[in-house]
């Protein structure tokens, strides 16, 4: 079990592995290993995606992944 | 639905004309699981398509262990007790099952309850499963001579001859298409011998090799799950080939293929994956009883739950959905007495053989228990940090602003600080659902004399009557007197008080 925070300016839902996990911005529990993080459509931020590789996160010290608006 | 053309090729291959027209004239091959005409991951039997029965703010898994007519009657005793108890509302236990995962002898109350609905599973199951002589119908089968030439055929063996008399004779040649689109979630797991993989009676399974699940008999899956090796052979299935149906492997698994040094366990689960997408290479797979990959029936759950994500609750506990998830693990584990230690000469071939096929097997499932507990304990370690953490920042803001109080705007503003240095915020807040570990078996039973006796049961497919009552009894007794089952079901009858009354907790 991994904890990984997603961070965007406003509300909204986390994509994994194109599976709506989650809202943005709150700590969200994920397996370990490799994953794709998106916000879904519209597709009105950047990166359009993130593959990130889950490991030895806690849930005080878990992985970041931000988005930005563009 | 037997000998398909393409299948007549291959008798004809490995056989030649002769043997091909004798197996064909005397319906010698077993039938051939069809083909999916087209792939999509959203339809046919998985756990997104089934409607909840019940409350969905609580997850529920059962896995019912192997161990034939014992683990069956076993976990039928289980499953009574659960319809048994109240939760208020007009409302039981067995309402609020989720998933029910299965292996060998769990597999046949799985099955039965999942077709035939709670109804008919309390008033017909002991006749129809518990209290009949399966092993000597079985044995009779294959005594009768007019079997014979079918045995002999390379395409049929004793366990499609199983399924044959599963089918007539217990789940009245019913397939997957006859289960309920509702909860619970029926799992029934085999192994696929050549990975030591397990295999579920899933569609999403089943989309691996361009099968459709649907129309195949009930019975397959059951004797799939519960071909214990030697007695039964494995049952066969075609690899249709994922480009007959446009199967392409969901993401993780491209993903985890990536992952070797972080996440090795969903490394192999990934390749195991890919093994079936070449029909050229496995066009045929065969697979045994689902004790050889796991013979508790709960690495299905941690799978879907953890691996694959197919049961989606990680999701519904990110969205903060779910409040309880217990666990109840059926586990029919036998433990008699090593007459081998009682002798100094070294055990037999036989005493070794069955000790090779079962002792890794019993390690690997109290393994996946000790995980699951891990995971429940990680997850509950977690809750608990944060809530210190805040702690610490409260104490820390009080001390720093000293007698102005905790609403103070120094108070405000310190706690603030130390939240976000701390990661003691909002947005570090862990979910945290109530978790139940539930874990029925033997070694709890109290009156020592009644223990022996159940785990001296073998694991055979016919009791006699009185050791079925007793399993029955003492599932039902160990369940309604587990701690963990006792603060499940007050949990849930707080709810459904607190929903009677408007009462929301905070």
């Amino acid at each position: 079990m991994e904890w990984v925070i997603v961070k965007y300016p406003r509300v909204r839902d986390v994509f994994i592995g194109g599976r709506r996990s989650g809202p943005a911005n709150q700590i969200l529990i994920v397996r370990e290993g490799t994953q794709t993080f998106d916000l879904g459509t519209p597709i009105d931020y950047r990166p359009p995606r993130r593959t990130v590789t889950v490991t030895r996160t806690s849930a005080a010290d878990p992985a970041m992944i931000e988005f930005e608006p563009v | 639905m037997r000998c398909s053309g393409r299948f007549a090729a291959a008798c004809l291959r490995r056989s030649g004309w002769v043997a091909y027209a004798a197996a064909l004239w005397l319906g010698g091959c077993y039938p051939i699981n069809p083909a999916l005409s087209r792939y999509d991951p959203h339809a046919g039997y998985r756990y997104e398509n089934l409607s909840a029965r019940d409350s969905d703010n609580t997850f529920v898994a059962l896995s019912l262990s192997g161990g034939g007519t014992r683990a069956a009657a076993f976990a039928y005793g289980v499953l009574e007790e659960l319809r048994a108890t109240d939760i208020g509302g007009g409302r039981s236990m067995l309402d609020e099952a989720d998933v029910i995962s299965s292996v060998s002898g769990g597999s046949f109350a799985a099955a039965y309850y999942g077709l035939f609905g709670p109804k008919t599973f309390f008033t017909e199951f002991p006749d129809a499963v518990l209290y009949r002589r399966i092993e000597r119908d079985l044995v009779l089968r294959v005594l009768a001579p007019w079997n014979w030439p079918r045995l002999l055929s390379p395409f049929f063996g004793r366990g499609d001859l199983a399924d044959e008399y599963y089918g007539n004779h217990i789940f009245k040649s019913r397939t997957f298409a006859h289960l309920p689109r509702k909860r619970p979630y029926i799992m029934l797991n085999a192994t696929d011998i050549s990975r030591g993989a397990q295999f579920s009676f899933t569609q999403e399974h089943f989309d691996r090799i361009c099968s459709d699940l649907g129309p195949l008999a009930i019975s397959r899956g059951v004797v799939a799950s519960s071909a214990f090796p030697i007695g039964f052979t494995p049952i066969t299935f075609k690899n249709h080939g994922k480009e007959t149906c446009g199967y392409e492997a969901p993401e993780w698994v491209g993903n985890s293929e990536q992952d070797l040094d972080v996440n090795p366990q969903l490394y192999d689960l990934a390749k195991t994956w890919r093994s079936y997408e070449s029909a050229q290479h496995r066009p045929y797979i065969h697979l045994s009883d689902g004790g050889l990959a796991d013979n508790i029936g709960l690495r299905a759950i941690e799978t879907g739950i953890g691996s694959t994500g197919s049961l989606g609750l990680y999701e519904k506990v990110n969205f903060r959905e779910v409040e309880r998830i217990a666990f109840i693990i059926v586990d029919a584990k036998p433990e008699s007495e090593p007459a081998a230690d009682r002798s100094a000469r070294p055990p037999g071939i036989v005493t070794v053989l069955n000790a090779a096929a079962t002792t890794p097997l019993e390690n690997y499932s109290s393994d996946t228990i000790e995980r699951i507990r891990l995971w429940f304990d990680e997850w509950d370690r977690a809750a608990q940090d944060f809530d210190v953490r805040r702690a610490g920042c409260d104490r820390l803001a009080a001390k720093i602003c000293g007698s102005s109080g905790s609403a103070s705007a120094c108070a405000t503003e310190r706690r603030g600080q130390c939240y976000e240095e701390a990661h003691a915020s909002e947005m570090f807040r862990p979910p945290h659902p109530k978790l139940y570990p539930i874990h029925v078996r033997f070694e709890a039973i109290p009156d020592a004399a009644a223990k022996e006796s159940l785990k001296g049961i073998g694991t055979r497919l016919q009791l006699p009557r009185r050791e079925v009552n007793d399993l029955i009894f003492w599932a039902r007794r160990l369940l309604r007197e587990s701690q963990p089952y006792r603060d499940l079901v007050a949990g849930l009858r707080q709810a459904s008080q607190d929903r009677m009354t408007g009462h929301r907790a905070p």
